[in-house]
């Protein structure tokens, strides 16, 4: 209960942390609970009322098709969170698994894996997310795929590392004397021992995919419109920026605040988690 | 009172910790004359390093604080001085200097050894640079480095652990200091080394009537090179004494019990070593009593008073911090040394190694193009029966551990047959090894980095019964579980607790029951006590006997500490550079050890009693092991040996048997 009590007392011990985590709460009820909070249907087109800024009945204006700025934000934020979230999970389970593998087993397998996952990062993330997109059509699940793959290669070559100094540890070697499998030692003993660094690289992660995602779709390959992505609408706001510079400035700002806190908070979390690292990077 | 070099009184320092004050040092007294040594033994936590780092305020300040008492030097309270103040600074290393446990770390590796005397020396005698580095070369030389004119220009990383532990001792001598510190200086060291510098100290501090207070664990060293020992127990200087008073006459419970503890060269090993029960105190939870007050087997009512008792004088020389005389305490002394469970040994062999080898490929550049070989274990023969205890000794580098994890296949053999109970394992697929897994186990020399710290100790403990199936269901699987506790000697309530709430003592009991839930009957220990505190050794070690009688247990005894292996062992196998050197029963190894590393190596095993220290016959051999890297040719053992012929140059001799006892030499008819 203690170590709890310490760990939490090391996480806030910055105030801006906390900050940080309130920002993403904010925004993570925003997108559970967008029906609740957003006062117009995103998708609903007025085109008696476009490009109007904030008003009594917009808080936040209304775009070029006389949307709710403020609604396609609170969804917005959905899309920035599936897309993160789902992403980062996938990239890390891929990644770990290669890590895992090919820091236990060493020897050719390691070889073989890691010269996959090194040409794997030869290819820029952008370039693979429009090639691939021009082959099999913009969608969310597209759009996750992407960017989950394209993260593999630095969790694989994360987890490596991570096995690699816990592999030679006499417990690993204990593990096998008492005559488990690889496979027991490995998910037992070798993998817990390398998910904290994990969970922070993770949490860092989030921030800079839901960037990705906001620049995939401000690049107009990222989700199909008209679902609200905070990147396309900062694409359809721009050209208006002199007449009404909230609709570009306001899901700019989303983006901003998100991606700031989930890499604060980040910085947080390896700062409780190992105290070692403090201070680096 | 005559004055002395540096006289301390009542040094109090605490730490300011977020679970309260730890008072590391409670009430240290102590003084040292010129040209003296004296030693503060104590085990860790004791409090003996901080007591020398607040006196040069070399601790964090804070979370330290120094709260009382006095420390003159040179007709000054040292301890008045600010911690970064210029008379302080010209005090440290001018006045006091130290050399400390580690010579891989202390030394900077970006800069030259000569580089790194010549700063304090140009600091403190403020001599010119030329000058600097012609008392540089005088110090390397004096301190044993052939070569030291050129050597002067080398690198820490060219230099082997021995000797950077002499350019520690030339760079702390530099400035021609009044007391010298050695904190654990050769804690790290192999024995054969150990014995050699700290001979060169003593030699030294001789010859320039310089003071030496030897900080160590290790009573035995003390006994050997100190004329006044400190006994230190958790922040208090508990006894005090000249050597021979306390080796002859132990005053303090604790002293006593220390040396009851530790197997002796000379002692008889048919009885058990009588442990201290308990463990050190926690500095942060002191109650304010006698500090042994709950390990003491002599403790009594009047002992349970908040308050330290007042230390009785014996002798000008020697007092002890105990209510009770010494007389009384003789006269009380608890039931008598208990004698050890005989065992019978079979005449079946359990594990034969027949020509092993390992060998590691040495590579050079990206094409990873092999250039050599690293021989680790280089043709060996060991036969080990049912029940019996091998002790191995050797010192680092010798290939002991290496052994180890090729027999328990943790790495494949290069050469030569591993043979199980007669069956050949040495090529067996991982698959097919399930029963020698669940029958050979073993015990690790660190009992931290051997415990997963994600698991509870319930389920270290009961992981091997999961995997080798050997629970009916999980009522059965508990009551294994719990029987594992009590056989080592630990509370089955504890089953829930993470490794990291144990102490080390308690950590290597749980490593023990971790090893015999799968019920091995073959069980390697890799220095299994190396890595505890002295008081707690022994319990270890009767532990380990009490169990291999009750459960017909073979073991493998890897260790450097010739006495523990000695104690424990029926026949014992010494190795140097990846060879056996000679195998023999344990008595008529000690009796009569034929091979000349074998010689050198138990008479480099200081035994702590200072009498009998003087009356030994000691055979010294000079140079530190060789890297495996270049192994010399021919008999290893040559560049050392004082006995060399151009022969053993060139032949390696093989183990010849002289009755049962085999030795590798080809001088081996001269000896026996």
């Amino acid at each position: 209960m203690s170590n709890r009590k310490r760990f939490f007392r090391a996480l806030f011990n910055r105030k801006i942390v906390a900050v940080a985590l309130v920002v993403i709460l904010f925004f993570l009820i925003c997108a559970v609970a967008s029906p609740l909070l957003a006062t117009h249907d995103p998708n609903l087109n007025d085109l008696y009322s476009v490009t109007q800024g904030p008003s009594s009945e917009h808080v936040l204006g209304t775009d070029q098709l006389g949307r709710d700025v403020y609604s396609r934000i609170v969804y917005g934020a959905r899309v920035a969170f599936l897309v993160g979230i789902l992403a980062v999970l996938i990239s890390a389970v891929l990644g770990s698994a290669i890590g895992l593998v090919a820091g236990y087993f060493g020897g050719w397998i390691d070889n073989v894996l890691m010269r996959i996952v090194e040409a794997m990062m030869a290819i820029p993330p952008v370039v693979l997310a429009l090639a691939l997109v021009a082959i099999f059509g913009r969608s969310v699940p597209m759009l996750i795929l992407v960017l989950g793959i394209s993260n593999v290669p630095s969790f694989a070559r994360m987890m490596r590392g991570q096995v690699l100094t816990v592999r030679d540890l006499d417990y690993v070697s204990a593990s096998r004397i008492r005559g488990n499998s690889d496979f027991t030692t490995m998910v037992k003993h070798i993998l817990p021992n390398c998910l904290s660094p994990m969970i922070i690289v993770m949490t860092q992660s989030i921030g800079g995919t839901i960037l990705a995602e906001a620049g995939l779709s401000f690049l107009g390959a990222g989700v199909l419109p008209p679902t609200a992505s905070w990147g396309a609408m900062v694409n359809d706001g721009y050209t208006y920026l002199e007449k009404c510079p909230v609709f570009a400035l306001a899901p700019g700002t989303a983006v901003i605040l998100l991606v700031l806190a989930f890499n604060i908070f980040g910085d947080g979390l390896r700062d409780a988690l190992d105290p070692r690292l403090r201070g680096s990077r | 009172m005559a004055e002395h070099l540096l006289d301390v009184r009542h040094l109090k320092t605490v730490f300011h910790m977020g679970e309260g004050l730890v008072k590391a040092v409670d009430d240290a007294t102590f003084h040292v004359d010129e040209g003296e040594i004296i030693g503060i033994v104590g085990e860790s936590g004791s409090g003996k390093s901080v007591t020398m780092m607040s006196i040069l305020k070399l601790i964090a300040m804070p979370p330290g604080e120094i709260v009382g008492g006095e420390a003159w030097f040179g007709g000054k309270d040292i301890l008045k001085y600010a911690a970064n103040s210029p008379e302080l600074r010209e005090i440290r290393g001018g006045g006091i200097s130290m050399i400390f446990q580690e010579p891989m770390t202390s030394l900077n590796p970006v800069l030259t050894v000569g580089q790194q005397i010549m700063e304090s020396i140009m600091l403190h005698l403020k001599l010119s640079k030329s000058d600097a580095r012609a008392r540089a070369i005088e110090l390397l030389t004096q301190v044993g480095i052939p070569d030291a004119s050129s050597r002067i220009d080398y690198y820490p990383t060219q230099f082997s652990g021995g000797m950077r532990q002499r350019v520690m001792i030339a760079m702390a001598m530099s400035c021609n200091p009044k007391i010298l510190i050695a904190d654990e200086a050769t804690t790290a060291l192999d024995v054969t080394t150990q014995e050699q510098i700290l001979e060169l100290l003593r030699n030294i501090v001789k010859e320039t009537n310089t003071a030496l207070i030897i900080i160590t664990h290790n009573l035995s060293i003390i006994a050997r090179y100190a004329e006044r020992i400190y006994v230190m127990y958790a922040g208090n200087i508990v006894e005090r004494a000249t050597s021979e008073e306390l080796f002859a006459e132990p005053s303090h419970p604790y002293t006593m019990g220390l040396l009851r503890a530790i197997p002796r060269l000379d002692s008889d090993k048919s009885q058990r070593l009588v442990s201290i029960d308990g463990i050190p105190p926690n500095p942060a939870l002191k109650t304010g009593r006698c500090p042994f007050f709950e390990r003491c087997p002599y403790a009594e009512a009047r002992c349970d008073v908040k308050e330290i008792p007042e230390p009785i004088v014996y002798s000008v020389t020697h007092a002890a911090a105990c209510r009770f005389r010494r007389e009384e305490l003789i006269a009380r002394a608890p039931a008598q040394v208990q004698t050890a469970e005989k065992r019978s040994i079979g005449k079946t062999p359990i594990l034969q190694l027949v020509n092993l080898s390992k060998y590691y490929p040495v590579t050079q550049g990206i094409a990873r193009r092999k250039i050599g070989d690293v021989k680790a274990l280089d043709d060996v023969n060991i036969t080990i029966y049912e029940g019996e205890t091998l002790g191995l000794v050797g010192e680092s580098g010798c290939g002991k551990t290496t052994l180890a994890k090729t027999v328990l296949r943790l790495q494949p053999a290069t050469g030569g047959q591993i043979l199980f109970r007669g069956q050949d394992i040495t090529a067996l697929k991982e698959r097919k090894l399930g029963d020698i897994r669940r029958e050979v186990q073993f015990i690790f020399q660190d009992p931290y980095g051997s415990l997963d710290p994600r698991q509870t100790a319930g389920s270290v403990v009961g992981e091997a019964i999961r995997t080798h199936h050997l629970a009916k269901d999980k009522a059965d699987y508990d009551r294994r579980v719990n029987e594992l506790f009590e056989a080592v000697g630990l509370d089955p309530g504890l089953k829930d607790r993470a490794p990291h709430e144990f102490s080390g003592g308690q950590r290597q009991r749980l490593c023990v029951a971790a090893a015999l839930a799968s019920e091995p009957s073959f069980v390697i220990c890799d220095e299994p006590i190396s890595a505890l505190d002295v008081s707690i050794q022994a319990q270890i070690i009767n532990l380990l006997i009490d169990l291999q009688a009750k459960r017909g247990l073979t073991y493998l005894f890897i260790a450097h500490d010739l006495s523990v292996v000695r104690h424990i062992s029926d026949r014992i196998a010494v190795m140097y550079l990846g060879r056996v050197v000679e195998i023999s029963p344990w008595d008529r190894l000690y009796e009569n050890p034929l091979h000349p590393y074998t010689r050198a190596l138990l008479s480099a095993i200081p035994i702590p009693d200072p009498v009998v220290e003087k009356a030994r016959v000691r055979t010294r051999i000079e140079g530190e092991v060789p890297s495996l890297m270049n192994r010399p040719t021919g008999c290893v053992f040559h560049p050392r040996c004082p006995y060399a012929t151009e022969r053993c140059a060139k032949e390696v001799p093989t183990l010849q048997d002289y009755d049962g006892h085999e030795a590798a030499c080809f001088r081996i008819g001269e000896f026996a």
